[in-house]
């Protein structure tokens, strides 16, 4: 299989429950890109990523991670990802600083660089002062702290994000939109999901608009009002008049 | 207070009610289990009946015995409510919506408390009345004092779970209560049991009769105040109504103080525990942070915290173990095994006692699934950490026969070592079965939907009390090893 220069492609990928949830969805992400995934509830997003993530069994279609095809090598495609659902992924009876070190234990870190990436994510976080307290403590928004620390302890190249600003607050999600951007920056592909429209507008470079499984249009935002022919749309304008759901402009 | 609400009380106690039925002691097959043990419990009263009457004046050990059984039941009830307390202040659930509304506190903690001395009844009340109701129906009235002296023995229980609950939280702070009085509940529950073996313990086995009998008999015959103490709680329910009437009333009445007097301290508890009273002001140790190089080390470093920092599993696990204590007295006691140890056989119950929650906690109970799935391991070297995490605590275990026996008896300690070994890792083979995650505060009901594996442990807990004792005879009579 010849290696693929993108980050994330995604072919003719379906899963059906009782209906379909994905129903075909193409996608090509590249190396460095932040991308926003945006659909209505139950348009398939989240179906979409845990397919990605190996935490769902696809009907069919295929899925490559930096070229390596994850439906073949899920281990080797795992090692490339860390995903961080909008539901923190914690032991409560567990500090912060046994969470960081049993995630280093399950993508076998080296123990040294997985000490001081923690000892750094949990600073920059403003986590350092709590890394001794149990995460039965915390708050909503220093749980999603914590579970984005231990995505991104083992510095994923694909990092895949659920709805990760859901029931923060102002300084909470503030901080955390930082440090995504800081990665993005750096070098990580970002895929997020978000019904929040104006931090996708500010932070993504591409969004991918899904509903009802498929993938309905996807561009920069500059390419999506261009193509809705209106300059001056915000996000969620679009958004909105492409699920369908535009208000009938004013007579 | 805030304003009273009309009906304000039917609509809470109907509220408690539901939640009752419906937090899983009474549904599903439960319910067809129950009316087939009720039918079961009347027709055994029904036979009782036609083997004619008792005796006038029952011999002094039978006295005992009642009395015993009295308190072993008020024992229980005491017990369920120490738990029932530690659960209604430290599970947030509703309270927090009720107590937000402009419902009276009082009422809402009042109708809680009688909610919990309600189901501290029902056990009882469901083994005892169906023979009240034969018995009644016969013309033995004297059982109608059935029906007054179950509710008055809960509503006992109740208020001494909650004062010596409230206390310690008081004197020890919260963090220590629920440990304590989890442990207490257990302790208590199984207290009469020991009370009543000890004698045959410390007599080894001069007594006659049955363990319990044996003891009973002991004090029937003694003079002194015990056997006045003992058989006093019998005497007085046997005598007339008065005494039954007169412990109903005061029961009703000290449990109603007790909600009076403890229903702002319970909700200032509430608030304490809810509000992050329980959070340890633990000062974060100074220093680079060092992590643990295995993958095996960490998960099952990580099993072992999850397990340990849990008070409720602690003390259920305890409870499971604990109940091997009666084994110990059967094996103690018993003559069959010629001169070898038998007691040391405990050990293999013990370690599958320990092993199987243990197991069911490392393999099936996972908060986060999700994390392990997205992870790059394999399922088998996740499932092999995790079945060390469930033998390792049973270790200990297995090895203290070789410590105590290695040189009187070294085949003996081998066997009992190896089965016990052998009785803890197939526990935890037996949860690989069916590896679909669950929540660990679902471990009460870890059998509900896999009742074959409640089977099995028991099952195999049997087998390889078997084989211990076949390797250890076989050894003895083929090869002379003792």
């Amino acid at each position: 299989m010849p290696a693929s220069n993108c980050a994330l492609r995604i072919e003719g990928l379906r899963k059906s429950f009782d209906r379909p949830a994905v129903d075909g969805i193409d996608l090509a992400i590249q190396p460095g890109e932040f991308y926003g995934l945006l659909g209505p509830n139950g348009a398939g997003k989240t179906t979409t990523l845990r397919m990605v993530c190996g935490l769902l069994q696809p009907d069919a279609g295929r899925i490559e991670v930096f070229g390596v095809d994850a439906l073949a090598a899920p281990r080797e495609a795992k090692q490339l990802i860390a995903w961080l659902p909008d539901e923190p992924l914690l032991y409560d009876k567990l500090t912060v600083l046994e969470y960081l070190e049993f995630v280093a234990g399950l993508w076998r870190m080296d123990a040294a660089v997985a000490a001081r990436n923690a000892q750094a994510l949990l600073q920059r976080l403003d986590l350092w002062s709590q890394r001794d307290q149990r995460c039965e403590g915390f708050s909503r928004g220093m749980k999603q702290k914590a579970a984005l620390a231990g995505a991104l302890l083992h510095e994923p190249r694909l990092l895949i994000l659920d709805e990760p600003l859901t029931g923060l607050d102002a300084a909470v999600a503030r901080e955390v939109k930082d440090l995504l951007l800081e990665r993005a920056r750096a070098g990580c592909t970002i895929i997020l999901t978000t019904h929040i429209m104006d931090v996708a507008e500010r932070l993504v470079d591409r969004v991918g608009i899904i509903q009802s499984g498929r993938i309905v249009a996807e561009g920069t935002l500059e390419q999506l009002r261009e193509r809705a022919g209106r300059a001056d749309a915000t996000l969620e304008d679009l958004f909105l008049r492409l699920i369908g759901r535009a208000e009938p402009p004013a007579p | 207070m805030s304003t009273a609400v009309r009906g304000e009380l039917p609509l809470l106690m109907r509220n408690e009610w539901r939640l009752y039925l419906r937090s899983g002691r009474l549904s599903g097959a439960s319910v067809g289990m129950l009316v087939l043990s009720q039918l079961l419990l009347h027709a055994i009263a029904l036979v009782l009946v036609s083997l004619g009457r008792g005796p006038q004046t029952p011999p002094d050990t039978l006295v005992v015995m009642l009395s015993a059984g009295l308190l072993s039941m008020l024992l229980i009830m005491v017990s369920r409510s120490l738990g029932g307390a530690v659960q209604a202040l430290y599970t947030r659930g509703d309270l927090d919506l009720l107590l937000s509304s402009p419902i009276d506190r009082r009422a809402i903690i009042g109708v809680r408390m009688g909610m919990l001395a309600l189901s501290v009844m029902m056990e009882l009340a469901l083994l005892v009345w169906p023979f009240a109701n034969v018995f009644v129906l016969f013309g033995r009235f004297a059982w109608f004092k059935a029906y007054l002296l179950v509710p008055a023995m809960a509503m006992f229980a109740t208020s001494v779970g909650l004062a010596v609950t409230l206390l310690c939280f008081r004197t020890i702070g919260p963090r220590r209560t629920r440990v304590v009085v989890q442990v207490l509940a257990v302790l208590v529950g199984i207290s009469m049991t020991l009370a009543f073996y000890l004698p045959q313990l410390l007599q080894q086995g001069r007594v006659p009769g049955p363990p319990m009998g044996g003891s009973m008999a002991l004090i029937a015959h003694s003079s002194g105040t015990l056997r006045t103490v003992l058989m006093a709680p019998a005497q007085w329910v046997m005598e007339s109504y008065l005494p039954t009437a007169l412990f109903f009333a005061g029961a009703a009445a000290l449990l109603m103080l007790t909600i009076d007097l403890a229903g702002e301290p319970i909700v200032r508890t509430l608030t304490t525990v809810t509000s992050g009273g329980l959070r340890r002001a633990r000062r974060a140790a100074a220093g680079a942070v060092r992590f643990r190089r295995s993958f095996r080390v960490v998960v099952v470093l990580k099993e072992l915290k999850l397990v340990a920092r849990d008070p409720f599993l602690i003390t259920q696990i305890l409870q499971q173990s604990l109940a091997v204590l009666p084994m110990v007295f059967v094996l103690w006691r018993t003559r069959l095994g010629g001169d070898l140890p038998l007691p040391w056989l405990s050990v293999i119950w013990l370690a599958s006692a320990l092993s199987g929650p243990l197991s069911w906690l490392t393999i099936i109970a996972e908060d986060a699934p999700d994390l392990l799935a997205a992870a790059p391991v394999t399922r088998a070297a996740l499932v092999r950490a995790k079945i060390e995490a469930a033998v390792l605590p049973t270790l200990p275990i297995c090895v203290l026969p070789l410590l105590f026996l290695l040189r009187s008896r070294p085949w003996f300690a081998v066997c009992v070592c190896l089965c016990a070994l052998g009785a803890s890792v197939s526990n935890a083979l037996l949860n690989m079965r069916n590896p679909v995650a669950r929540r660990r505060d679902t471990f009460k009901t870890r059998y509900r939907g896999s009742g074959a594996n409640g089977l099995l442990e028991v099952l195999l807990k049997l087998v390889w009390f078997a084989a211990c004792l076949a390797l250890a005879w076989a050894g003895r009579t083929m090869l002379g090893w003792r």
